[in-house]
């Protein structure tokens, strides 16, 4: 494409002309040639929108075009992801995808399904965790699930709306351990902060979010991470114990994020931005960034990502399923 | 656009109702004793009641049951209402294809011109606005709007 | 707090590059704020990269003053084209837009940014002195106490409805059942979505705001009545009425205990988290109402409320940065924002923060005090600036406001459906306000719709059910007394009102 600064008139209307038929001739070798969108699916100043912002700053960076971070949210999500989803696919609208991804379609919510994406590669992932009051009569995950065996109603926790990861971690967890997931008093919240303001004060009992999300109220000796709902532990949290080796069980919902695209993006557009992707994970600033927020490097090529999606998909499905959540 | 309280009232009241039956259709998750019917129910009978206090006030009030009395013999000025609705719902289609720049253009010369400003005026605060809001927003802002055919030529 | 600390952090405010961040992000808050329907969150998310590349203490500072003047500026376009900045400024933009309309813009605009900043330094001396202990009361509070809170709020609407409590009633009926569009928390299901995925994500209410207090009105200037109204209405402002501050210490003297409520309520209320902000000017509003000498005079462009609602507004602006920072819980999006940018600079929020590091908490809160102390003179200018917008004649004024309607609800979540709410929002207002409805009780309902909803069904599920649990904790069940005493006075003058009004005595929504 040609770009024009200033010029006569007349020949910026030329111009203008030779755009329409470049952009019909879809010459992808030069791709980025304009500004490109990230869509992130969730509110600006959450964990998936810093991170995306860290992204796309680098991608922009690397290709010298601007990666515009566009916040579209509601629903839980959906509205974001079906929005990635259903853009053009011509490699200029580019989203960041989460887990939540993988659970319309068994929920029983139109607009997405995890076939609608091309998968273009994973930077994050990091297990959720169980947090309780600081107070509380137990203060380890034994205690704790030996007292949601004694009374499944009496021990009420929170940490997303019904259906949510947060959600479908903790029943998953319980399902496990053989309590009826159905007896258990899921207090549906909007989002981990009200939760957790909800266990600050004393109204609730647990939290299921990210230990990153709650490390504040940790160090004010309000709350505890107890347990990762998890199998191997996490290198941020060294110290902490996994509910696979605690109770000997396999559960291991694993929230990701990741970049992706319509259906249907040109192959050049994937290799390049997962290439990008690959040499931003392994910059130590951005890792620092990372680690600064509790958040952990977890690349995977597209392949391997794509792969990653479908099958967490499949067990958070069954999750749905034996929770009496699935339409 | 007047409705008598007589004929307000009885609308609010049927509103109401299609909000009781909406809320009842909403699915109900077991072991919930409140779930997400409840408070559209309440605010349905709230409309309900309200209308009916409003249709009884409204009784004792004279004239039409409906008009538009407002909008008779506005000439150029029910026309510029109507672009400002038309205009902006024709942006709705037109934002991708053409770009905010020719829609914001196309739109404020025409409202301008109905509205009864000078031609010269509008030819020159027209494009210097609709340029300077777009350089705002996808410059400074970094909120991306369609460019449409004149992306060539901005930047 | 030691006066050391104070004074290390008063140093450090006071560097060369702290101070051009505060200027900066003010100068670029300014400019946001006034832009009809761009809010603060949007300003400060688009902050964020440039702090990639900043200090700590500066792109701290930056996002502070951006963020504070943003929402000051925000009453610009609430008092000059009746478009409410944010849905805390909702509550007084009518009466703003009525001084305005009475000639007196310049007495609006300076209320606005006057008792604002006096509000936002008061309210950051407060902190500086209590900031760790407000943080801790603040934890206390559960869905039980925000529901009644809630609630509370919403009794308000009796007060910002005007002559008529019924339609009052049925406008906030409606803004609560707006409310409830989109995903259900409870049950993870689409509610009132008929189908569509952009419903599903709910209405936001800047694109209903713009609708139905700025496009209606466009729509109304067009009318017969507007028409009329233009005959009518005071010739436009004249040079001195528009000299900025005029006056003003004497509206000080006149309505001292108005600031001193404002800011009480603002700074506490402020200090809970995801309710505090919104709500307080609501609130502080219709206190001021309720015990004025005047309360007839509410709504036709008196001082009174102005003041009391928008020092509430800024003096809860830096309360709600106190559990973000003691407890590492986000209030609101430009909270989360802040906080995530701390992270980022290794400056973790927690009680540790004021333990370890007191003076960093403190040079934000005093990075607070001197972006309120900015206000004073950039609204001088802002006020200077305002003058030529209300010179520029309707017929080139109007097409430029509705392009920023359009534009304002296109850009909030970008996609055009924004605009299409705007446009309804637009219609029903219109038709609403032609009748007799008040428009502020819709937002107020937009607002706390799903604050309500959601405590109630919490504590519902927490206690298993059981509604005496809303009277169980000792702080709820105060609130809870407290509440339903409000209510019963509420209702009952409402009945007094309008038994008055059958009995035949005059009342002007009625024979207007």
């Amino acid at each position: 494409m040609l770009h024009v600064k200033g010029g006569s008139l007349r020949g910026a209307f030329g111009a203008a002309g030779l755009v329409l038929v470049a952009t019909t001739g879809a010459a992808m070798a030069d791709w980025p040639e304009r500004a490109v969108t990230v869509i992130v699916p969730w509110s600006a100043g959450g964990g998936t929108d810093a991170t995306a912002r860290a992204v796309a700053a680098e991608l922009e960076e690397k290709f010298g075009q601007p990666f515009n971070v566009v916040n579209r949210t509601g629903g839980g999500g959906l509205v974001g992801h079906s929005a990635i989803a259903n853009a053009e696919p011509d490699g200029y609208t580019l989203g960041v995808i989460t887990i939540e991804s993988t659970m319309y379609e068994p929920q029983g919510l139109s607009g997405v399904t995890t076939d609608d994406y091309t998968y273009i590669g994973r930077f994050n992932a990091d297990p959720i965790a169980v947090n309780i009051a600081a107070d509380a009569e137990y203060d380890d995950a034994e205690g704790l699930i030996e007292a949601v065996k004694a009374d499944p109603g009496g021990i009420a926790a929170s940490g997303a709306n019904r259906g949510g990861l947060s959600h479908l971690a903790w029943i998953g967890l319980l399902d496990r351990l053989d309590v009826d997931p159905a007896e258990a008093n899921w207090v549906a919240s909007d989002g981990s902060a009200p939760a957790l303001q909800q266990l600050a004060s004393g109204a609730i009992d647990v939290v299921s979010t990210s230990p990153a999300e709650a490390q504040s109220l940790v160090d004010a000796g309000e709350a505890q991470t107890v347990a990762l709902i998890s199998s191997e532990r996490s290198d941020l949290y060294p110290d902490l114990p996994t509910t696979t080796e605690i109770f000997d069980i396999d559960w291991s919902p694993l929230p990701f994020r990741g970049m992706a695209g319509p259906d249907g993006i040109p192959d050049e557009v994937v290799t390049a931005v997962e290439g990008a992707l690959e040499e931003i994970t392994q910059d130590q600033e951005f890792r620092d960034f990372m680690a600064s927020r509790g958040f952990s490097v977890a690349y995977q090529d597209a392949a391997t990502f794509g792969e990653t999606v479908k099958s967490s998909g499949e067990g958070l499905a069954s999750a749905m399923e034996s929770a009496g959540l699935t339409q | 656009m007047r409705i008598a309280d007589r004929l307000f009232g009885p609308l609010l009241t049927a509103f109401g109702l299609a909000v009781l039956w909406g809320a009842a259709q909403l699915p109900r998750v077991p072991g919930v004793r409140f779930g997400g019917e409840l408070m559209p129910t309440i605010y349905g009978i709230a409309l309900i009641v309200f209308g009916g206090i409003i249709f009884l006030t409204g009784l004792r009030e004279g004239g039409p049951a409906f008009d538009a009395d407002e909008w008779r013999g506005r000439g150029r000025a029910g026309l510029a209402a109507a672009w400002s609705l038309a205009g902006l719902l024709l942006g709705m289609v037109l934002f991708e294809p053409l770009g905010f720049p020719l829609f914001g253009l196309l739109f404020v010369a025409v409202m301008m011109g109905l509205m009864g400003a000078r031609p010269l005026t509008i030819l020159i605060v027209a494009p210097v606005f609709v340029l300077t809001l777009y350089l705002t927003f996808s410059g400074v802002l970094r909120v991306s709007l369609p460019a449409g055919p004149l992306g060539a030529i901005l930047p | 707090m030691s006066f050391d600390t104070l004074l290390q952090a008063a140093v450090l405010v006071l560097q060369f590059d702290v101070l051009l961040a505060i200027l900066g992000g003010a100068v670029y808050g300014l400019f946001i704020g006034a832009l009809p329907g761009l809010t603060a969150t949007m300003a400060t998310a688009l902050l964020v990269p440039l702090t990639f590349y900043m200090a700590p203490l500066p792109a701290i500072a930056l996002i502070v003053s951006s963020t504070a003047m943003a929402i000051t500026a925000g009453d610009i376009p609430g008092a000059l084209l009746r478009i409410p900045g944010t849905p805390a400024s909702a509550a007084y933009t009518e009466e703003s837009y009525a001084m305005t309309r009475a000639g007196h813009a310049g007495r609006a605009l300076s209320i606005g940014f006057f008792f604002s900043a006096l509000g936002g330094l008061i309210g950051a001396t407060v902190l500086l002195m209590t900031g760790p202990l407000l943080a801790r009361l603040a934890l206390n509070f559960s869905s039980f106490e925000f529901f009644w809170l809630a609630l509370l709020g919403l009794l308000t609407c009796a007060l910002v409805s005007g002559s008529n409590p019924v339609k009052g009633g049925v406008s906030l009926a409606i803004g609560l059942l707006i409310a409830t569009v989109g995903l259900d928390v409870t049950s993870g299901q689409p509610r009132f979505t008929f189908g569509s995925v952009e419903l599903s994500g709910g209405v936001s209410f800047i694109p209903v705001m713009i609708g139905m207090f700025a496009f209606s009105e466009i729509l109304r200037g067009l009318s017969g009545i507007g028409a009329a109204d233009a005959a009518t209405a005071a010739t436009p402002a004249s040079d001195g009425a528009m000299r900025p501050y005029r006056g003003i210490l004497g509206l000080l003297k006149t309505y001292p205990l108005s600031l001193v409520r404002g800011t009480a309520l603002g700074s506490s209320l402020g200090a809970l988290p995801g309710v505090g902000g919104d709500l307080a000017a609501w609130i502080a509003y219709g206190v001021s109402r309720r015990f004025s000498r005047t309360p007839q005079k509410f709504g036709t462009g008196h001082p009174e409320g102005l003041i009391e609602a928008t020092s509430a507004n800024n003096s809860g602006l830096s309360s709600a940065w106190i559990p973000a920072l003691v407890f590492g819980i986000p209030g609101d999006a430009v909270t989360a924002i802040a906080v995530g940018v701390l992270y980022m600079k290794g400056v973790a929020p927690g009680p540790r923060l004021f333990a370890e590091n007191p003076v960093m908490p403190t040079s934000i809160i005093l990075s607070f005090f001197v972006a309120n102390l900015l206000l004073f003179p950039l609204g001088y200018f802002a006020i200077k600036a305002a003058r030529m917008v209300l010179k520029v004649p309707r017929s080139v004024i109007v097409p430029m406001i509705l392009l920023c309607c359009f534009l304002g609800s296109y850009a909030i979540n970008n996609t055009l459906f924004g605009v299409g709410i705007m446009l309804v929002a637009g219609l029903v207002g219109y038709v609403m306000e032609r009748n007799n409805f008040p428009i502020a009780p819709v937002i107020l309902g937009l607002v706390l719709g799903p604050v309500l909803e959601r405590n109630f069904i919490m504590s519902m599920q927490i206690s298993r059910g059981n509604l005496t649990g809303f009277f169980e904790r000792p702080v709820a069940c105060g609130l809870g007394i407290f509440v339903l005493i409000v209510l019963g006075l509420t209702v009952w003058s409402a009945i007094k009102g309008r038994r008055r009004v059958m009995a035949g005595e005059p009342d002007d929504s009625l024979t207007s």
